[in-house]
């Protein structure tokens, strides 16, 4: 017991005392921002968000890494959400600090919402917010689409590579490509520049 | 290794059960799990009742009744270990028995590549006495929770004055791990604080809350046996590979 009795006694003269007070105050003042947000009982919203959640479209932004330039022709894309609404849920991250929502994937889907005249769309928001994981994200979703273009992917390979210091091998694993594609579709990157 | 938090119901049993199967079954290591929580609740995640007598268990080690390797059972025949503990245990939290079960983890630790003591969720005399033992300290943290991270706080000053006080100077954090991970208002900010506050102690990997990892404790096996294709057993088997990359 002595050596409890010695620990409980150091600790609590301990130098940090100061700093996990202020620790904790900055901890307490993000939880504050929570008060009045969030579902209550009279709320549709869901408490866990791994569910599909409506956001504003106004809350959300289009972050400068985007993976499309070119969003294309959304008309059928308007017409048909017009008709059955947005079949799949876009995802998105929230942005530290912010009430906003940064894109993840599903810019067309926001595009053709828009312009039918949504307020908001169907959302998951992501949990994981390491740029470069968010990118891989998005280039999972995307890849398998047609409608990507190679200096598109080209692109994105190359700020993997270079900003988030992710490997050829390791883009091509996930998207289930091999390392001599991707390393083929980055050089042309620097063709086109 | 200590998996210690001065909280209950963070994840400190499903730690040591889960992360120990992880290295054993994909990281090829051996590894014992000491059940130092008289709640004995890592025994039960490997199938051992804490009610049970038909297995020794490690007050009977501490009182010197039994040999050290007596109370240690391998779970199905691998290289995961656990010394078991019962509720018995509960006397030697007003005892000093630094001795004793360090005569008990410095033979095994030449045996195991890892040794994790799961802990009660209070700074305790089991506490104090494991850390003195640990070269390492691993903290689960329930990130669902507002109120986790006062125990966080106070874990990590125990730790701090274990250090500075030289009881034990080679004791290192490992690691802070987010447990229960959802997609709440409440776990981003818990998660953002966490990650601001102690950006080189946080593990990359969290693990995500998981109904099989609830289910898989109390039915006694490890999630890599339950229910291997969970989210439960990816995260466990991420975090096990982080750990990996850690230490060496």
């Amino acid at each position: 017991m002595d050596l409890l009795r010695r620990v409980v006694k150091k600790r609590s003269e301990s130098s940090s005392a100061k700093n996990d007070v202020e620790s904790l105050s900055r901890f307490s003042s993000r939880v504050a921002k929570l008060r009045g947000e969030g579902p209550m009982a009279t709320s549709i919203e869901p408490e866990v968000t791994l569910e599909v959640v409506s956001i504003n479209i106004c809350d959300i932004e289009i972050p400068p890494t985007y993976l499309r330039e070119a969003v294309g022709d959304v008309s059928p894309l308007v017409s048909s959400i017009k008709t059955y609404g947005i079949q799949q849920p876009l995802k998105v991250v929230k942005i530290r600090g912010s009430k906003k929502f940064s894109l993840v994937f599903g810019r067309r889907r926001l595009e053709a919402a828009k312009i039918a005249g949504f307020d908001a769309v169907p959302c998951i928001v992501e949990l994981v917010t390491k740029e470069d994981r968010l990118q891989m994200l998005a280039l999972a979703e995307n890849m398998h689409r047609m409608d990507v273009t190679p200096v598109e992917q080209a692109r994105a390979f190359k700020d993997l590579q270079i900003r988030g210091k992710v490997t050829a091998n390791e883009i091509a694993a996930p998207l289930g490509l091999s390392v001599n594609v991707i390393k083929e579709i980055t050089s042309l990157a620097s063709k086109t520049r | 290794m200590s998996v210690c938090i001065e909280k209950g119901g963070t994840g400190k049993s499903q730690t040591a059960v889960n992360l120990s199967a992880a290295l054993v079954k994909h990281c090829k290591q051996k590894v014992l799990v000491v059940d130092l929580d008289p709640q004995g609740t890592s025994s039960l995640g490997f199938g051992i009742s804490p009610l049970s007598t038909n297995t020794h268990a490690i007050h009977e080690v501490l009182g010197g009744e039994i040999a050290p390797e007596d109370a240690v059972y391998s779970y199905n025949d691998t290289d995961l270990c656990i010394m078991p503990s019962r509720h018995d245990l509960a006397i030697y939290g007003s005892e000093d028995f630094t001795e004793p079960l360090g005569n008990i983890l410095r033979p095994m630790s030449s045996v195991f590549d890892f040794i994790f003591i799961d802990l009660p969720p209070t700074l305790g005399n089991f506490t104090t006495t494991a850390l003195s033992l640990s070269d390492a300290a691993l903290i689960p943290v329930n990130a669902s929770s507002s109120v986790c991270i006062v125990a966080l706080i106070s874990q990590l000053r125990t730790i701090k004055t274990i250090v500075e006080e030289n009881i034990n100077s080679n004791l290192a954090v490992l690691g802070i791990l987010a447990c229960m991970v959802n997609n709440t208002r409440i776990c981003t900010e818990v998660l953002t604080w966490m990650e601001e506050e102690y950006p080189d102690l946080m593990f990359q990997t969290k693990i995500r809350q998981n109904i099989k990892l609830a289910e898989s404790l109390g039915l006694g096996e490890p999630i890599f046996d339950y229910a291997p294709d969970s989210y439960g057993a990816l995260d466990y088997k991420s975090l096990a590979q982080e750990i990996m990359g850690r230490v060496s």
